[in-house]
């Protein structure tokens, strides 16, 4: 649907904009991405950890163990305050470029 | 539910990380695998179809891996903390002698779960290696066993093998018992000389009668050997005599078989060939070395007749050369009693010289260049295994170059990646060689019941400590062969390269390169041994068409010997082969019987030969021929035609004219343009020969092989 590269590149704005509305571990994270984009967008396992992994080192997330009755444990991420400032910058640093790209090839102007 | 935790710890390899990173990651991924599964259960799906669902979340799990790696850098430790934390565990380690075990550890425990995580690759890898150190193995035993190893005699280089020659007609040829005295009594360079001769023996009076062969042997055997025999005691010289009470020596496996290695045979009296000998020792296995399927030695007791034979010759001799005695010296002191001893009987002797070889040559001088042959084509066929695993460790290696590039960005020297990948190369080979020496095992059992006579000490050759160092030395040096090359090439790769999107231009370029060298090495090898397999076959085919002159499909053999005592006088011998003949021949499914005294390709009575109204030659000029004393069945039986004339009949009996056959070669060479048909031959065995007449012609036997 969407080429990789343009996929890649929005990673981090949704999984940051998923995580600001409440705590959640990888599975929910990939569930949910592909629910709200109706199916449109959808990542695998290979591309989604590395990136977990890679925000949670630079400290926007931060993990924890959650151990509830009758279930496996499971990782939830929660976004760090390091990492709201970083979801205000990135959003509006995408409404920006969007609307630049928009501007370029001449949407939204007619 | 599978083990997914297991799954992901065996195919997710990561490089070694802080703290429980590593295994948290790992806890994760498998949860994430379990989500998938129990989905995909959910939706109605099998547990099979729900396991490849799950798993087909991660295709390609060393990409994973190095993009994780990318992700968790800070959590690698870089080269300068490996090094803090390498010098802190010495120091805690000081003092105690393999600190540095633990970084081989270390490689070890990576390389482990590196080929578990692609059990195909391992599995193949390993049974390439396996085959090559096997079947290397398994023939350097045998040339260890009967090459290198040295005789199981006292000082066995100080011995020598003595045969006569008389060239150009016989290279080689056995020794007249006068001329082995002689050497023994004029010789200045052995300290002593044994000799034997090989006889049938026929064992009666306790059990099923037995014939067995024996060598009737000079008294001195043991101690020129330096033998010890394992119970009893070797002969004694007053024993080595004409007219002494028999005596015998057993061989161990006769003992065994025959007698259960009772230690009260020793002491005992059989019956050999009808007169009582007392059983005095048992020869070690080493005895047999001489003559296989040797049975028992008796003393060969010359008589003053034997030892003035100089013309006869039927015995084999070994000498033991005094300490500092080289072989030309021996050699040429040999050749100086030999000139005497034509000069003293021409009649005999003219030409003939002593033929000295160093004991373990004379054993190894037929198999030697066919063994090594062999050794050569099982090293060849082990250069290709290692082509080949070579070739999948550089295809393996160029699809971690990644993960290398990585390890190598966090500061992994490049000697540190290639001790890794030499690390994978050693299990596999040590696995392979583990796995080689079973094969050899089996191999050698195989091969040793395809040669069970041809190869001298066949019986002790087995997976030896030489042999096991053997492959152990093969699993050390097969990996610097087949993974040093691919790992040089792999860790040479730039890491911007192999970061770019899976840096394929420049995978293509070194896997062209690289694979094409090591295919044009294996296509190499393998052409010299295709050429060396299709020369021996050919040569085979070769052989098969040869016409050896007579049938031997179907075709059955037995020996057996009379013993004199039974049997004094020729008629009471021919009575009992008539009577054998008569009874064989109505035995169902036997269309011919005949009998003779030796065999095509096994034995050969030479004797000289007279023309009737041709000069009568002195008897060490006359032309040797084959002589073989037959019965009228042997020609149908051995499938051998008659070309002219008529064969042998029962009318050909004792008191008869003398009549004899001879073959179409014969007739050529001795009546070029004659009829041979009426012409009359004697033939000079045992002396004294009537002239026979010849009636017929048959068609030509090969007597020494293809």
């Amino acid at each position: 649907m969407f080429s990789p590269e343009l996929k890649k590149g929005s990673l981090e704005l949704v999984v940051l904009t998923l995580l600001s509305e409440q705590p959640r571990h990888g599975y929910d994270i990939g569930r949910l991405i592909e629910a709200r984009s109706q199916g449109r967008l959808q990542f695998r396992v290979t591309t989604l950890y590395p990136v977990l992994y890679r925000m949670e080192n630079q400290g926007w997330i931060k993990s924890r163990w959650v151990e509830r009755d009758g279930e496996q444990r499971r990782n939830y991420y929660r976004l760090t305050p390091k990492g709201e400032r970083v979801l205000v910058e990135q959003r509006e640093n995408w409404r920006a470029f969007t609307a630049t790209i928009n501007l370029v090839i001449g949407e939204g102007h007619a | 539910m599978p083990d997914f935790t297991r799954i992901v710890r065996e195919r997710l390899v990561l490089p070694p990380m802080k703290g429980r990173r590593e295994e948290k990651i790992i806890e994760e991924v498998a949860g994430q695998l379990g989500d998938l599964y129990r989905e995909a259960l959910a939706a109605g799906r099998s547990e099979a179809d729900a396991l490849t669902h799950a798993l087909a979340a991660i295709p390609d799990w060393d990409t994973f891996a190095s993009d994780i790696s990318v992700a968790e850098r800070r959590n690698i430790p870089a080269i300068g903390e490996a090094d803090v934390e390498r010098v802190e565990l010495s120091l805690r380690q000081r003092g105690r002698p393999w600190g540095w075990l633990a970084d081989a550890g270390q490689d070890l425990r990576y390389a482990l779960r590196t080929l578990r995580a692609r059990p195909a690759f391992s599995l193949t890898a390993v049974l390439v290696l396996a085959l090559g150190i096997g079947a290397g193995t398994a023939i350097f035993g045998i040339v260890e066993t009967v090459l290198l190893r040295p005789l199981p005699y006292a000082e066995p280089d100080r011995l020598i093998y003595l045969l006569e020659q008389k060239p150009p007609q016989f290279a080689q040829f056995t020794v007249a018992p006068g001329n082995f005295l002689e050497w023994q009594a004029q010789n200045r360079t052995f300290e002593s000389m044994a000799a034997w001769g090989s006889g049938a023996f026929n064992l009666t009076g306790s059990g099923e009668p037995e014939r067995f062969r024996g060598m009737r042997v000079t008294g001195n055997v043991f101690d020129v050997l330096g033998v010890r025999p394992v119970s009893g005691r070797p002969f004694r010289e007053e024993e080595d005599a004409p007219g002494a009470p028999p005596v015998v020596i057993l061989s161990y496996e006769l003992w065994q078989r025959r007698f259960a290695g009772e230690p009260d045979v020793v002491g005992r009296a059989i019956t050999l060939n009808g007169v009582a000998h007392t059983v005095i020792g048992i020869a070690p296995s080493s005895m047999q070395l001489l003559h296989r399927d040797t049975a028992l030695w008796v003393p060969v007791a010359f008589t003053a007749d034997d030892r003035q034979q100089y013309g006869s010759h039927y015995m084999r001799a070994v000498g033991r050369m005094r300490p500092g005695v080289t072989f030309e010296q021996a050699a040429s002191d040999l050749e100086t009693i030999s000139r005497r001893l034509e000069a003293d009987h021409p009649g005999s002797n003219k030409g003939w010289s002593a033929l000295p070889t160093p004991l373990a040559e004379a054993f190894v001088s037929e198999v030697r260049p066919a063994l090594l042959m062999l050794l050569g084509a099982v090293g060849l066929a082990l250069l290709v295994a290692c082509a080949n695993v070579a070739n999948l460790f550089l295809v393996r290696g160029l699809g971690r170059r990644r993960e290398l590039a990585i390890r190598a960005a966090l500061g992994a020297g490049r000697a540190r990646i290639v001790r890794q990948l030499l690390a994978e190369a050693g299990v596999l080979a040590l696995a392979g060689g583990a796995f080689g020496l079973l094969l050899a095992h089996g191999l050698l059992r195989t091969l040793l019941t395809l040669v069970p006579t041809a190869l001298p000490r066949a019986d002790e050759i087995g997976v030896s400590t030489p042999a096991v160092a053997c492959a152990l030395a093969l699993s050390v040096l097969t990996p610097l062969l087949f993974g040093l090359v691919p790992s040089l090439q792999v860790s040479k790769a730039g890491l911007t390269d192999a970061l770019n999107a899976g840096g394929r231009t420049g995978r293509a370029v070194l896997r062209r390169r690289t694979g094409r060298l090591l295919l044009v090495t294996e296509i190499a090898l393998a052409a010299i041994l295709l050429v060396g397999a299709g020369l021996l076959a050919r040569t085979f085919q070769l052989l098969l068409q040869v016409d050896p002159g007579f049938v031997a499909s179907q075709a059955v053999t037995a020996r057996f010997a009379l013993p004199a005592a039974g049997y004094p006088e020729g008629a009471d011998a021919y009575r009992f082969y008539q009577a054998l003949i008569e009874r064989v021949s109505h035995a169902p499914g036997i269309s011919a019987v005949g009998a003779t005294a030796g065999l095509p390709f096994s034995d050969d009575f030479m004797t000289s030969l007279s023309i009737e109204g041709r000069p009568i030659l002195p008897a060490a000029e006359r032309p040797s021929v084959n002589y073989y004393s037959v019965s009228p069945g042997y020609f149908p039986a051995m499938g051998i035609c008659l070309i002219r004339g008529r064969l042998f009949t029962e009318r050909d009996a004792p008191g008869a004219p003398r009549v004899c056959l001879v073959n179409e070669t014969f007739a050529r060479q001795y009546f070029p343009g004659e009829d041979p048909l009426g012409q009359r031959i004697r033939v000079d065995m045992g002396g004294g020969e009537a002239w026979r007449e010849i009636v017929g012609v048959v068609a030509g036997t090969r007597q020494y092989g293809l």
